[in-house]
Formats: C-alpha cells, sequence, structure tokens
C-alpha cells in the first residue's frame, strides 16, 4: 500500500489524489447513513459501528449516564419506554429495515438467529417490533439489514379536561350531540345501526365492566393489543378509560351497531388491530388518536394503515388533533446565520415569562425530509433565565437519522423565564418546519393554527373532525386545523365536544368529536337501500358524500375550521321537520358596543339560534337549550367576521 | 361472491359415478317437460325485497331403471325491486337465478292416469344480482352487482296425469336448503352475515307427447 501510495505521489497523478481523497471520505462517513441513502455504501462491522444504529436513549438503557439535565423521561412525548420491561432488562424497540433487505417479516428469522434473546412481536412494512435483552443490543446494531433500531412511537389520545358538572346526571347518560346531530330522528325511523359494525381503536378501555350492559352493548367485542400484536394485550392500557368514553358516544349515536373495541400502544400494534377489525368485518373505524412520527402529508406508516384501511372499505374516522392553538409552522429562516429559526424579523425564541406557559413543556418537532434526514438536523433547544438548559440533540444526537426531533422539559422553579428555540444543528439546507405543544398548554407568541392536523387526519381518504362546543356552537380554540402538507383541505366536518358520558362528566376534545362522526356513519350505512342475497353497502367515498351533503355550513368559524361544516345527518328536504322562525329588527349601525338579545320565549330542547346582519352575513351561531321558565342572552360583538350566508 | 358453505361437491360426482354403470347400460331419455310457477326463498329479509319470483323450467327425464327415473331440471326466475321513494336514496335491484337439479325420483304409477315422483334433488344454482342507488343531492349515483353459486340439497315430488293425445301434465313441488352466507358486495368483503338459505317451489308442467 505504502508502495503504491508513493508512486502515486512521484508520478503527479491529481486523479489519483482525488480518488483516495474520495475513498477516505466515504469510509468515514459510510458508518452513519441508513443504506437507502448512501446508496451502496454499507455500515462498518467495526465494535463501535452497532451504536451508530440504535436510538440512543436505548443506549442509556444499556450504559446508564446522567440524562440530560432539565430532561423528563426517556421516552419523550412522541416514544414508548415500558418500565416494565425496563425493570426485568429488557426493551421494546422498533427495529426499521429501510425496505433495502425486504419486507421486514422476511428478515424475521434472521433477526431472530442473530439476537437470541428477541421476540418478534409483529411488523408493518419496513418496520418490525422486538423485545429482547438489552444486553443484546450490540448483537442487534451489528445485524445487516438493520437500518435503524429505535423506540416505538406512539400514539397520543385527544382529550381535552373540563370540569365536571355541578349536578352529575344518573340513569342512562346520552351523549348531547346525539341530538344535535340528527341521530335521534333517524332513530325514530327505526335506524340505529343494526347489521353494522365499529370499531374503535383506543388506548385504554378501563372501567368497562361499570358500564358493560347499560351505556356499552352486551355484545360487544374486545380484543387488545396493547404492546401486544398477538392480541393478548392489557385492554386497560394500563388504566386509561379513555377509550370507553369514546365507544359509549359511538353507541349513543348508533344502539344497533356492534362494537368491536381494541386497544393499542405502537404501530405495529395499531397494523395488526386493523387486520383483527378487517377480518371481522368491520365497516367503520372510530380513531382518536393523533399521531406525530411522520410528515403529515398523508404518507408514512401510520397513515399508510389508514389509508389501507379505507381502501378495504373500512371508513376510517379519525379526531383531528387538539393542536390548534398550541402548534407552529414554518420555513427556517436565519437571517444572520446564527443557526437559530427567526419566527419573526429579530425574533428567535418563543417566549415564555415568568409563570407563564405552564410547569412543563411538550415539543414534538419535524421537518420536510420524511423519513431520512441525517444531512440535515434541526433540534429543539429550551433555554431557561437566559441560559441553554437542554437541547433535543443532547437526546438524540448525530446518529438519528429521522427527521424529526422531540423534548420534555420542566421548570426548574415556577418563576423561571423559558426561551424556545429551533436550530439548525446539522446542514446548511432549508426545510419547512413544524412544532407542535404537547402538554396541554397553548403554544403562544408565533401559533399558528392552520397545518396542525394531526396523523392519520392528514390522509385525503380518511373523514378528519375537529370539534365545536355543543351548547354554544362555537369552535374550539384548540380544534387543529388544515391543510395538511400535500394542501389537502382538512378537517371535513367538525363535530360536538364538551358531551357528557358515563365515563368522564364533561368529555371534551376532538377525541369526542370524532365517534359522533363513526356512529353517523354506522347509521348512513344502515340506511342504504338493501341488497338481497349481498350487502350492498355505501363506498367510502359514498359516505364522505352523503356526511358532506348533510353537514351544517353556516357561521364564519365553521369555514375555517371544519371544510364541509358542523356535523350533521343529511335529512332528505321531505322528512325534515325543522321550523324556523325568523325576527328582523333594526339596531344603530355601525355598532360600537356589544348587542345583547334575550330571548323570553320558553321552548323545550335544544334550538339554533342564528343571528344575520341584514345582507344576510352570520353574526352568531349558538345551540340553546331553552326550558321553561329560562331566558337567554347571546352576545354579538361587532368585531365579527363573515361572509354572506346562501339562501337568505 | 357468496362465499358460504356449500354441499360437497363431490357428493355429486359419486351419486353421478354411482348411477354410472347401470345407468349407461339401460337408461333412456324421455320427452322432455315444460314447466311454469313460482319460487320463494326461505331467507325472510330477500323474501322482503323478492316475495314470489316467477320460474321457467326445462326438464329431461331417463327411463329404464326400474322405478327410478333420473332428471335434469333446468330453471330460470327473476325478479326486481324497485323503491323510488326511499329515505334517503331512490334504488332499484334485480336478481336472476338459474337452478340445475339433478332429481333422483322414485316413481310409482297409481293406475293408468296418474303417476307420482318423489325423492331427493340436488342442486347448484347461479345467480346474480344488481344493486343501484340515487343521492342526487350528494351526486350518487352509485352501482353494483355480485354473482355467487350455491350448492343445495332437497326434495321433490311430483304428481301427474296423462292427457290422452295432449301429453301429461303434472304439478311439481320441491323444497331446497343451502348453507349460505350474505356477502358484502361494497365495502369492507370480510364482512358476511348469516341467511337462512333454501327456497321452495311450485310449479306447473306439460310433456307434450309420451309419458313424462
Amino acid at each position: 500500500m505504502r508502495a503504491f501510495a508513493r508512486r502515486v505521489l512521484l508520478a503527479g497523478s491529481r486523479p489519483a489524489l482525488l480518488w483516495l481523497a474520495g475513498a477516505a471520505f466515504l469510509l468515514a462517513n459510510a458508518a452513519s447513513l441508513p443504506a437507502n441513502e448512501a446508496g451502496a455504501a454499507q455500515p462498518e462491522r467495526s465494535a463501535s459501528a452497532w451504536t451508530t444504529r440504535i436510538d440512543p436513549r436505548a443506549l442509556r438503557l444499556y450504559q446508564p449516564s446522567a440524562q440530560p439535565q432539565g430532561a423528563r423521561g426517556a421516552g419523550g412525548p412522541g416514544f414508548d419506554l415500558d418500565d416494565r420491561l425496563a425493570q426485568m432488562g429488557r426493551i421494546r424497540l422498533m427495529i426499521d429495515t429501510g425496505g433495502n433487505c425486504g419486507d421486514a417479516q422476511a428478515l424475521r428469522e434472521e433477526f431472530l438467529r442473530g439476537v437470541p434473546s428477541a421476540r418478534w412481536e409483529g411488523h408493518v412494512g419496513p418496520w418490525a417490533q422486538i423485545t429482547l435483552d438489552l444486553a443484546e443490543l450490540p448483537a442487534l446494531g451489528g445485524m445487516p439489514c438493520l437500518t435503524f433500531a429505535m423506540l416505538p412511537p406512539k400514539g397520543i389520545s385527544l382529550a381535552e379536561p373540563h370540569p365536571s358538572p355541578a349536578d352529575p346526571r344518573s340513569g342512562a347518560i346520552v351523549s348531547q350531540g346525539t341530538g344535535e346531530i340528527g341521530a335521534q330522528r333517524y332513530h325514530q325511523r327505526g335506524l340505529d345501526g343494526q347489521g353494522i359494525r365499529v370499531g374503535v381503536v383506543d388506548l385504554g378501555f378501563a372501567n368497562l365492566a361499570q358500564i358493560w350492559g347499560t351505556e356499552i352493548p352486551v355484545d360487544t367485542e374486545t380484543r387488545s393489543f396493547y404492546q401486544s400484536p398477538a392480541g393478548e394485550g392489557d385492554l386497560t392500557g394500563g388504566g386509561d378509560d379513555h377509550g370507553t368514553a369514546c365507544a359509549e358516544i359511538v353507541h349513543d349515536v348508533a344502539p344497533g351497531a356492534q362494537l368491536y373495541l381494541v386497544n393499542i400502544f405502537t404501530p405495529v400494534d395499531l397494523a395488526a388491530a386493523v387486520d383483527w377489525l378487517r377480518g371481522e368485518g368491520v365497516s367503520v373505524i372510530s380513531h382518536s388518536i393523533g399521531w406525530f412520527f411522520g410528515p403529515g402529508d398523508g404518507t408514512g406508516t401510520v397513515s399508510d394503515i389508514a389509508r389501507g384501511a379505507c381502501e378495504d372499505g373500512m371508513l376510517w374516522v379519525n379526531a383531528a388533533g387538539n393542536q390548534a392553538d398550541a402548534y407552529w409552522e414554518g420555513d427556517f429562516q436565519d437571517a444572520d446565520t446564527d443557526g437559530l429559526n427567526e419566527f419573526a424579523v429579530g425574533d428567535e425564541s418563543i417566549h415564555y415569562a415568568a409563570g407563564e406557559g405552564g410547569s412543563g413543556f411538550d415539543f414534538i418537532l419535524t421537518w420536510d425530509r420524511w423519513p431520512y434526514s441525517t444531512a440535515l438536523t434541526f433540534a429543539v433547544e429550551i433555554w431557561e433565565d437566559g441560559a441553554r438548559a437542554i437541547s433535543s440533540d443532547d437526546l438524540y444526537g448525530a446518529t438519528w437519522p429521522y427527521a424529526y426531533h422531540d423534548i420534555s422539559f420542566s421548570r426548574s422553579h415556577p418563576a423561571s423565564v423559558v426561551d424556545v428555540r429551533l436550530r439548525r444543528v446539522r446542514g446548511t439546507e432549508e426545510a419547512h418546519l413544524r412544532l407542535f405543544r404537547l402538554d396541554g398548554h397553548p403554544i403562544g407568541e408565533h401559533g399558528t393554527a392552520q397545518g396542525s392536523i394531526v396523523i392519520p387526519a392528514d390522509v385525503p381518504e380518511v373523514l378528519a373532525v375537529g370539534a365545536y362546543r355543543v351548547l354554544e356552537g362555537s369552535l374550539e380554540d384548540f380544534s387543529s386545523q388544515g391543510p395538511n402538507q400535500a394542501g389537502v383541505p382538512k378537517p371535513e366536518l367538525c363535530g360536538p365536544d364538551r358531551v357528557q358520558t358515563a365515563t368522564i362528566a364533561t368529555f371534551g376534545g376532538t377525541s369526542a368529536a370524532c365517534p359522533h362522526a363513526a356512529g353517523a356513519a354506522a347509521l348512513l350505512l344502515e340506511a342504504a337501500p338493501p341488497g338481497g342475497f349481498f350487502d350492498f353497502h355505501w363506498t367510502v367515498d359514498e359516505l364522505r358524500r352523503l356526511l358532506a351533503w348533510g353537514a351544517e355550513t353556516e357561521g364564519p368559524e365553521v369555514s375555517d375550521g371544519c371544510v364541509w361544516g358542523l356535523l350533521r345527518l343529511p335529512e332528505p328536504d321531505s322528512a325534515a321537520e325543522t321550523t324556523r322562525v325568523e325576527l328582523v329588527f333594526r339596531v344603530p349601525s355601525p355598532s360600537r358596543a356589544p348587542l345583547r338579545i334575550e330571548f323570553t320565549r320558553t321552548l323545550p330542547g335544544l334550538h339554533h339560534i342564528r343571528l344575520h346582519d341584514l345582507e344576510g352575513r352570520s353574526i352568531a351561531t349558538t345551540v340553546l337549550s331553552l326550558p321553561p321558565s329560562h331566558a337567554e342572552e347571546i352576545l354579538w360583538s361587532p368585531s365579527f367576521s363573515g361572509r354572506p350566508a346562501t339562501g337568505w | 361472491m357468496t362465499s358460504g358453505k356449500r354441499t360437497p361437491l363431490c357428493l355429486l360426482i359419486l351419486l353421478a359415478l354411482a348411477l354410472a354403470g347401470p345407468a349407461r347400460a339401460s337408461l333412456k331419455v324421455g320427452p322432455p317437460s315444460i314447466g311454469t310457477g313460482i319460487l320463494r326463498f326461505h331467507d325472510a329479509d330477500l323474501r322482503s325485497l323478492y316475495d314470489r319470483l316467477p320460474q321457467l323450467v326445462f326438464i329431461l327425464r331417463g327411463h329404464g331403471l326400474s322405478q327410478i327415473s333420473p332428471t335434469l331440471a333446468v330453471a330460470c326466475s327473476w325478479a326486481s325491486h324497485r323503491d323510488p321513494d326511499g329515505f334517503l336514496a331512490a334504488s332499484e335491484t334485480q336478481v336472476l337465478f338459474l337452478p340445475v337439479m339433478l332429481q333422483i325420483p322414485w316413481e310409482q304409477h297409481l293406475n293408468g292416469t296418474w303417476m307420482i315422483r318423489v325423492g331427493p334433488q340436488f342442486t347448484w344454482a347461479g345467480l346474480r344480482e344488481e344493486w343501484n342507488a340515487t343521492v342526487s343531492e350528494a351526486q350518487i349515483d352509485a352501482t353494483g352487482h355480485s354473482t355467487a353459486s350455491w350448492l343445495a340439497a332437497g326434495v321433490m315430488g311430483e304428481l301427474w296425469a296423462r292427457l290422452g293425445g295432449a301429453g301429461s301434465v303434472g304439478l311439481a313441488a320441491d323444497w331446497n336448503w343451502t348453507s349460505a352466507d350474505r356477502a358484502t358486495a361494497r365495502g369492507n368483503r370480510e364482512r358476511e352475515t348469516p341467511m337462512e338459505g333454501g327456497w321452495s317451489g311450485l310449479r306447473l308442467c306439460w310433456t307434450p307427447f309420451g309419458r313424462p
């Protein structure tokens, strides 16, 4: 080798020198590049190369060291770390074969031979889910077809907490949304979802026993894929009753439908659950869960699972997300080239003054280089009292290959000042960034609602459902909006939230809105003209058209937050039973003060009250309950923005 | 396609093989018969759409096996159901039902005029159903069709009377059973619901010349 190099140098051959330099560069970098991004490059098989393909958070369990100061937990808001497994010296990982060596299932025997302690739990596309002893992480990292092994991404339930009513009701509890969307008129016609199977896919169904046979029908099927793609997991998901409340709402809207309750935790669990539901003949899936590990343009592993269900004739109904007030997106701007994103000219942070913004901060950051982005990496930095406290790059490091970072941080004292910054830590290219805050607090300054739709509500075929307050008719501030990252308008509908269930007294969030739409779809399926020898159901596209037809379109907020309008079951003209009363009166124009309108006529039941100006523009919409002896006021603010209503 | 459980096809094949030997030796094909009648399905949901279907049948009988007269009958039934004022949609369904029946009746002449036949019947039936529904307000013009085949087993009975030069006329009835599920033709095709399979028929048949 030395003799060869000397001859090359003596000959003064520039091309040869360039060849040698290039070869050295390739050898130095091939170890950290996923195979499908480096082309034919293969990672080195040196003793330390295995660590470059294992999630740094898993490595910290293998070689325990101090967590980065201020960080809360090792899993982050978007990932799962099973503490019970960790106590047994094991870990659950999602292995990414990158599609280079064939489907993950084809590699099962190879991985099980190479990692004797591994238990294969399932696969979806190029991802497989395994548990293994921490001590065998080096063996896993050395597997030739492994692109990366990471903690499994997890879904997040989309409920919003609300105070319980002072006088909780007893007896059968029916969501107010049931009548609001017109389901009771279908029930009166004998249409209750009989013969239709609805799957509720959630994180947990705790407390089912208490309402079995009352709020949940006795013929309900249940199965748990929670951290168990074989379907033998914990149906409560560790004590989570979110799914139980969702199931109650489906049953309220479509009491004749047969429910299939399945809980999951990881994408592989989700794929296994959907396969089972498909085989059981389920026609509608209700999923009040949001995922964030994906590009947000309707593609990616979780989105592909939802799309596949739609293509197989199952309408997938998904909560839109509760991130409209907890979201920012934009192109990376760095005019002063200091590596920090400028949210506005000269403003490089999202600022939380002392006492503002809560005590815990959970953020997820993604950018448009999905899925692999090793040459270009962005990180979330948390600064406290002017000093950098933690960066997501501290957690993920240079070997993490995905266009995704997340971070969890706790204030060291309640009065600290916190600034959140986005830094380009590797690379020089521009990118479009998305930042979600997931701890229940609004993002505050610089927040943008547009684009905050979650996965898989971003899939064009999926019916995404935002939320409006059932008793007021106004869009929830947190109800995620579209379009998705491919420009597809979302969410299609907004359903009622802040409804009563037996499990959660006041159930809010797009989590509550979603099952109303799923139940409505079940009613529409039953209402389809029957076949004789065959069941001729509406297709997914036809169900979407029916729901679009029925949607209520009035209200300026509606057009911003819901593409089709508010969820309503279609009511053919001949069957309409509404009573419309119009009152016209004049007020000084332009009004400089709020106008209070008092209704002294009292009627039982729920009533839609809409105020329009004389040009037909909708200026206020509310849903009131006007029992006898009760009067109501509607506040008309002069700062309305509206558009002429049709048909006025 | 209706997937349901079916009477094993091998049973029909074994039966045909069992009859083949002696049948070839002495079986003669008699004059054909034609018939018309009605057919009724056993499933209540089917009857709500297609209550009584007209049926035309063409029959070929064999003679010469003592009192057994193997018979091949091919029938055709059809029906449609319209609901122009449905709750959500105007709809129409149409069905075509084509049973091919292999009958192994025992035949007994009562006197010179009357004859009865009773025996088992094995049927292969093909069917096709079409469906369309229109919701103009929602821009929906939905159509679908699906086909299926059933294997059924049952019993048949006939009472024939000779009319002298006008041939013979007979009254025939059959009852058939099959195990079938109602498959989903649009939507999740994994979904099947139980259906009470089977049908019954009543026919008036005529053999224009010779013995039936």
